[in-house]
């Protein structure tokens, strides 16, 4: 085992290195264990700007237990290289919608970060992602998703330090708490029975085709369960759905008579 | 592929964009990948699995990244390659074979043959080779490739053909594309051979010229010719009655026989239908092929001589047809002008018959909520689109070139064919009309040329309404349903994000699909309905009040 000092910008006004743990390898090879993924991985170009990122998010910054308080990072999920995940406090078993909270992406030292903001952009759009880090261990750049995800708005913040990044990851996890806090608000609503609570969540979801609500539902008589996706509020008193694994020429409907309560809001098949 | 006749000899290459060549070497790696870490969730394990592309494009993509084929599937090369890196290291793995391919070096679009070639043909041959396999480093993957071809290398016959053109492979599940209907419908020039192997003949071709063959279009016939290629003995294994006729004329007869008989059973009579073996007198020789010892040259000639004549003898039916149904047309007007108009009895009956046909004015469309059943049966049911061609027709927006799927064009054929069915009998009737009348006017009545002159339109102009319902359904989902095609469109993300969430992927796509969809009925039968008045119903009634 060995320490590699690997650079990853400037923290509060300092140069600043990862000391990157790394083994040996059959012939040449270098690895370094992952702290998110618990193993060892060939220490290329991108992978070292990776885990300098990673380091630092789990112990180079000064604020990295508030950090993690709301947000679980993940790495290399669906082509996204480092991907923090809402995980604050109000989450449980039943109501664990899966939000991004922000998307890293790491380059290799030389590239340009500037020439890699339409990919980001991708990603922040195809996780309905408002906040995003272009990062290579020289330069960094900050882009907010402002306005509606089908009209966006671009804002871009080249860095100059990793504080600023820290802090605008804590503040886009505080934001979410906030908003998740009031979605917990009306899940615990629903949960109950309340008809116009399941309407505002639904709304508030629609864009995530993937989540599946588990709902009690009256039918005949007795309550039944139903893993409903795709939700769409129709009217002020019906919403339609489609069964999760179920194939159906037309949606289903769940008026305001037959809803019982909401058991769970999750994603498509956790 | 596009070969035509010029002064000099030179490859023109149509790459595929540096992003299609991107996601197709993408898709290469993640079929990869889930060989070597399979997913717990076996359908879309499956979808992995699945090969995305069509062979040839295939051994293109292994050669411009160097990667090739093993003996057995496990030894291929990006299956070891994929072995070198841990289950979480997809992205290490996609990254170090897109560095492989040298994606920046391939710029060349264009290769002449050098004027000290001696032997040209033999460059054209590997120089063909190493483009469509994309074994030069300078070259990228070619998305068509045109050949231009100094004429005194081509066979004579060459000289009356302005291009050949060879399209991607026709199916049974893939016979709708948009790039077979251009040459079909629009390119009035093109005549279209279509060719299948002995043993499946018609069945592959049968789809295609059905939905191009059809009353309303009696050009439509001459349009196509079926080459049958026979392979090795096939001919001869021919099952008859007493078992393998043997013989290699009387086995291409009984398959004719039973080609004219599937065909006229589907409507479908007088195609011209030829047999030709290109490889009947040559044998494999490693890679390439020799002619057989036992074969002379003279006979390879006379055998393409003679499938160049069946070619030349379709063509010139179309061409004797095109000209039989100008003059037709031009005797009866001819014999219009030359008349002296219908008399006030005719005139009545005139009237009469416009009455008869306004009630016809008004069509319903009682199958158009067939159109998402029919629409989702591309991707479900026996004999469909895979799963894998799913993932990757969602992740470039719905046109998905390397298998020619375009989920906008889809509504074509699918609306062709309601509406056709729906209609139809609408037509019908005003057709017995406009006969009733005809055939009560007396024989020597201007009004029999008119009415032959309208019966001709009317079929015409529903095959008008055909298409262009076909048309604006496409432009719908182009432009409205499915638009924008980009992700900050919530329906494309959610499709692109529901792969590697779970079991139902198919399902779930296509429900998501069909919720994008909603409504799509209703502006189905809204444009059908106006496009039957304005096309077909109202010209009728003005050329009968005119006359």
């Amino acid at each position: 085992m060995a320490t590699l000092n690997v650079p990853c910008f400037r923290y509060r006004g300092q140069e600043l290195t990862a000391p990157l743990t790394t083994e040996d390898g059959a012939g040449a090879e270098v690895f370094v264990r992952c702290p998110v993924r618990g193993r060892l991985f060939r220490l290329t170009p991108e992978e070292r700007v990776r885990q300098a990122l990673i380091w630092f998010l789990y112990e180079g910054s000064y604020r990295s237990a508030s950090l993690r308080e709301h947000v679980r990072f993940a790495v290399e999920e669906r082509s996204i290289d480092v991907r923090g995940f809402f995980a604050g406090e109000v989450l449980d078993e039943n109501f664990r919608p899966g939000v991004t909270v922000a998307v890293l992406e790491t380059k290799r030292l030389e590239e340009e970060v500037k020439n890699h903001s339409e990919q980001l952009k991708k990603y922040l759009l195809r996780d309905r992602c408002r906040s995003g880090l272009l990062f290579n261990g020289r330069q960094a750049i900050w882009m907010n998703l402002d306005g509606d995800f089908t009209n966006p708005k671009w804002e871009s913040e080249l860095l100059t330090d990793l504080s600023q990044a820290e802090a605008k990851i804590e503040q886009a996890g505080n934001e979410m708490t906030a908003h998740m806090r009031n979605c917990r608000e009306l899940y615990m609503k629903a949960a109950a029975g309340n008809f116009d609570a399941v309407k505002q969540l639904v709304t508030l979801f629609s864009v995530d085709l993937n989540l599946t609500f588990a709902l009690s539902v009256r039918t005949r008589g007795s309550l039944g369960l139903v893993q409903a996706c795709s939700l769409s509020v129709d009217d002020p008193n019906l919403i339609t759905y489609r069964t999760r694994g179920v194939v159906s020429k037309n949606r289903q409907q769940l008026s305001r008579d037959c809803f019982h309560s909401l058991i769970a809001v999750r994603p498509a098949w956790s | 592929m596009i070969v035509t006749p010029a002064e000099n000899t030179e490859f023109e290459i149509d790459p595929y964009p540096r992003k299609e060549v991107e996601r197709i070497i993408g898709d290469f790696c993640f079929t990869a990948w889930k060989r070597v870490y399979p997913d717990s969730n076996n359908e879309e394990q499956k979808a992995a699995d699945q090969s995305n592309f069509p062979q040839e494009l295939l051994r293109a993509v292994r050669n411009v990244l160097k990667l090739s084929e093993g003996e057995r599937r496990e030894d291929d090369a990006e299956i070891r390659l994929a072995r070198e890196f841990s289950s979480e290291a997809y992205e290490q793995f996609l990254s170090q074979v897109l560095s492989q391919a040298k994606l920046d070096s391939r710029t060349l679009t264009k290769l002449t043959c050098p004027a000290t070639e001696t032997d040209r043909r033999a460059w054209i041959k590997k120089t063909f080779d190493d483009l469509n396999l994309a074994r030069l480093d300078t070259v990228s993957i070619p998305r068509r490739i045109t050949l231009r071809v100094d004429g005194t290398l081509l066979t004579p016959q060459m000289a009356k053909v302005s291009a050949v053109i060879d399209t991607k492979g026709v199916d049974a599940v893939q016979f709708n594309r948009e790039d077979l209907d251009r040459y079909i419908r629009d390119d009035r020039e093109a005549f279209c051979i279509l060719t299948e192997g002995f043993g499946t003949a018609p069945t592959n071709v049968a789809p295609l010229l059905q939905r191009h063959i059809t009353p309303e279009v009696p050009m439509a016939l001459s349009k196509f010719a079926l080459m049958v290629v026979p392979r090795g003995s096939e001919p001869e294994n021919k099952i008859g009655t007493n078992g393998p006729v043997g013989e290699r004329d009387v086995g291409i007869k009984l398959l004719r026989g039973q080609i004219d008989g599937t065909l006229s059973s589907l409507g479908i009579r007088g195609l011209n239908v030829f047999f030709f073996d290109p490889l009947q007198h040559f044998e494999r020789a490693g890679v390439d092929w020799k002619r057989r010892a036992d074969s002379e040259g003279e006979e390879v000639t006379s055998d393409r001589d003679e499938a160049w004549k069946e070619i030349f003898k379709a063509i010139e039916l179309r061409e004797d047809k095109a000209w039989e149904r100008v003059t037709q047309i031009n005797d009866i007007f001819q014999k219009i002008r030359e008349g002296k108009g219908p008399n006030p009895h005719e005139e009545a009956l005139v009237r009469q018959a416009r009455a008869k046909i306004a009630e016809y004015r008004n069509i319903t469309l009682a199958n158009a909520d067939r159109f998402l059943e029919m629409y989702r049966r591309n991707w479900e049911g026996p004999g469909s689109r895979i799963a894998g061609w799913l993932r990757a027709t969602n992740n470039r927006f719905g046109v998905y070139e390397a298998r020619t799927i375009n989920v906008y064009y889809d509504a074509v054929p699918i609306s062709e064919q309601l509406v056709r069915t729906a209609v139809s009998r609408s037509k019908e009737a005003v057709l017995e009309i406009v006969r009733a009348v005809r055939n009560t006017s007396p024989p020597d009545s201007d009004l029999r040329e008119l009415l032959a002159v309208l019966e001709t339109r009317i079929d015409t102009s529903f095959e008008s309404m055909v298409r262009e319902v076909g048309a604006f359904m496409q432009t719908y989902l182009n432009g409205t349903a499915l638009a924008p095609q980009d992700l900050t469109n919530p329906f494309w993300a959610s499709v692109q994000n529901r792969f590697g969430q779970g079991p139902g992927f198919r399902d779930d796509v296509l429900n998501m699909y069909a919720d994008q969809m909603g409504g799509i009925e209703g502006v189905f039968m809204d444009s059908a309905e106006s496009a039957w008045k304005r096309i077909v119903i109202d010209p009728v009634l003005a050329y009968l009040a005119e006359e």
